[in-house]
């Protein structure tokens, strides 16, 4: 979290009880959320906005100025904050750790869906390599070939669709935006620097140039 | 008569609405007024609206007084326009002296005799098959009653001298719009009625006198000149509508029985096996298709302008696919305009001649274009011509999801990964294992759901 936002930290400490129809800091959480995740959808890698309109520069003692302005004229965001385990919702609500900014389509999709820890993205033990594999010709994640629990294989795939990974307007935007990429690459052509869409990317690089990994 | 140009300020969902409906550049009708229009679009985006614009146009009847401003093109034939323009809900006419070479009043006259003249416009509206109140069938009386009756209706009722200039399926007095547009069915079956009672008549005479041979014969000859001199409108109307019919088991029916009234004010069918089915059990499919063809085919739409909303309602989608081209062949001059939310119906119409509205994101409609850069063809980038049905919903219908992604996404997922452990196998020549074969059976059972053609070359 960027310094200088000490009401914000001190909201997040006591963690009252969430309640969606105050809206009063919900930009705020929501920017800070993209400054984080460096504008980009916590679970689909989607990019969202630029630095230019979640950076620090937007903040005053930790509110999100131009949402605080008397013109309520605030930038708008494709996003929407996710409470990751939306059980949580009524003894943590404002726990910082179960917070994500994730597209709105994700998070109207997900909605009350249980969720398993495996794939949550801050979690020190999160490994998508490990857990996940890409088709590139059907854009969908997929959990690794190489497990052999079941059990595994089912979590995963439940997460994969509450996480919203396969959505159809995210899988039509990252093969579209990959696709040119990986096809750049395949002619062993110079490529500009991906910027959403990595795990992805760096799956099918991993395929297409072996000697790399 | 075609509309070519429309433009619709602060009235209803539209802020400012401008359609072009000129064939592009590079097209071989490049610059006339489109031969057919097809509107697409989110519900209440005003596809509806438009329509009932286009009413107001071409009759006064519709105008509203919360029309204040709409501005219309409309092409009487080609090189030759008129401009309709409605200010505070009245409509008023002016030309531009045209590049035939007519005057302004020229061109107002020439549109006036079109209006006495011609059918002006036909609109079916998308509750269709719900406003012709169902057919008193149970009504059954003597013939020759009935005669009597509709002689003396026929002798009592002034002569209509003026003919119906628009034909609206949604007014109140629907019946007596299809009796206009049944009236040369009607006038036929009245008529071979009275002759066919006339000839019976006139046989048994014969017979029962004992009359020789050439004396019947002659009776017989007589029969089938007039049968040849009065032909059966309902043969000609059977042969556009029974191939549509056929689909679902049906043909119109040309043979004239008679038991009622209603026997011969309506269009009768019968099962291929040649039940009769009454009105009241015609599938509202069915009854779609007779009330929309029916009038398209029975009266004069050369110079009409003809409004369907929903054609698709109630029809299977392989009498979809045929419905549009159906219909332009019975009035091949006529410009329609369909309102619609049938991908398939969209598809069978050229990208320059779709109208898509969208709400903008603050509510406002807008047409959405598919080409970029000049209006010419080749700028086109979206053409529902060449697409599946699927990409249509896709890309035209901005469907996000390529069907229940609830499901699909799972099956996709799992043969993605079966695949993935199928071609590792491959590589290590395992693929005639135990596992190898377990896997490849559960790879086809999820292919199969998916629909996937295994032998395509790269599955």
């Amino acid at each position: 979290m960027p310094s200088g936002w000490p009401i914000l930290t001190r909201i997040i400490k006591d963690h009252p009880k969430y309640n969606s129809s105050n809206h009063k800091y919900y930009t705020d959480v929501l920017v800070s959320l993209l400054y984080c995740q460096k504008g980009l959808c916590a679970y689909t890698e989607t990019f969202i906005a630029s630095e230019e309109r979640y950076g620090p520069h937007n903040f005053t003692n930790g509110r999100y100025v131009i949402a605080d302005s008397k013109s309520k004229k605030e930038h708008s965001f494709s996003a929407q904050l996710d409470h990751f385990d939306h059980s949580l919702k009524t003894t943590k609500g404002w726990s910082w750790e179960n917070f994500f900014a994730v597209l709105d389509k994700v998070n109207t999709s997900k909605l009350d869906a249980p969720v398993d820890e495996i794939l949550k993205p801050d979690s020190p033990d999160y490994d998508p390599y490990k857990l996940l594999a890409y088709d590139r010709k059907e854009g969908v994640f997929y959990a690794h070939p190489k497990i052999k629990d079941e059990q595994l294989v089912t979590n995963i795939e439940d997460m994969i669709i509450a996480l919203g990974l396969n959505l159809g307007t995210v899988k039509d935007s990252r093969r579209s935006y990959l696709e040119p990429k990986l096809k750049r690459l395949e002619k062993g052509q110079d490529i500009e620097p991906v910027f959403q869409y990595f795990t992805a990317f760096e799956m099918m690089k991993q395929q297409l140039l072996p000697e790399n990994t | 008569m075609k509309i070519s140009r429309l433009e619709i300020t602060n009235y209803h969902q539209f802020d400012h609405l401008t359609l072009d409906l000129t064939y592009p550049k590079g097209h071989e009708k490049a610059g006339q007024a489109l031969d057919k229009v097809c509107l697409i679009g989110q519900s209440g985006t005003g596809k509806t609206t438009l329509l009932k614009v286009c009413l107001s146009l071409l009759e006064k009847n519709y105008l509203d007084p919360k029309m204040k401003q709409i501005m219309a093109t409309m092409e009487l034939e080609p090189g030759v326009e008129l401009t309709l323009k409605i200010r505070d809900g009245k409509l008023s006419l002016s030309a531009k002296d045209s590049t035939s070479g007519k005057s302004e009043e020229e061109i107002k006259t020439l549109y006036r005799e079109h209006r006495q003249r011609y059918t002006w416009f036909i609109y079916f509206p998308a509750e269709m098959t719900k406003l012709l109140p169902p057919q008193e069938s149970s009504k059954r009386i003597n013939p020759l009653d009935a005669l009597k009756v509709e002689s003396t209706v026929n002798n009592t009722t002034p002569v209509k001298t003026e003919m119906r200039r628009y034909f609206d399926f949604e007014q109140d007095n629907i019946l007596e719009v299809w009796d206009d547009v049944l009236k040369n069915i009607y006038a036929y079956k009245v008529k071979e009625v009275q002759y066919s009672l006339k000839f019976r008549q006139e046989l048994t005479v014969a017979i029962a006198t004992g009359l020789e041979k050439p004396e019947i014969k002659k009776i017989i000859e007589s029969d089938k000149a007039w049968k040849l001199e009065n032909p059966n409108p309902l043969e000609k109307l059977a042969q556009q509508l029974n191939p549509l019919l056929h689909k679902f088991g049906l043909n119109v029916k040309t043979t004239v029985e008679f038991e009622s009234i209603e026997d011969l004010k309506f269009i009768q069918i019968e099962s291929l096996k040649g039940s009769e089915i009454p009105y009241g059990s015609w599938s509202t499919g069915t009854k779609q298709v007779i009330l929309m063809l029916t009038p398209l085919f029975q009266l004069n739409t050369d110079h009409a302008i003809i409004l369907i909303d929903e054609p698709e309602r109630s029809l299977y989608p392989d009498v979809q696919t045929e419905i549009i081209n159906y219909c332009t062949e019975l009035a091949p001059k006529a410009q329609f305009w369909f309102a619609t939310h049938s991908p398939i119906l969209a598809s069978a119409f050229e990208p320059w001649e779709i109208v898509e509205l969208k709400f903008d994101d603050q509510g406002a409609v807008y047409q959405e274009l598919y080409y970029t850069g000049e209006r010419h063809i080749d700028n086109y980038f979206l053409d529902p011509r060449y697409l599946r049905w699927d990409t249509i919903l896709l890309r035209i219908f901005d469907l996000a999801v390529e069907g229940n992604e609830q499901y699909r996404n799972k099956a996709l997922m799992r043969t993605s990964r079966l695949q993935a452990q199928l071609d590792k196998l491959k590589q290590e020549n395992q693929l005639d294992t135990e596992e190898g074969k377990r896997l490849l059976i559960e790879f086809e059972k999820w292919a199969q759901k998916l629909a996937w053609r295994l032998h395509e070359k790269d599955r």
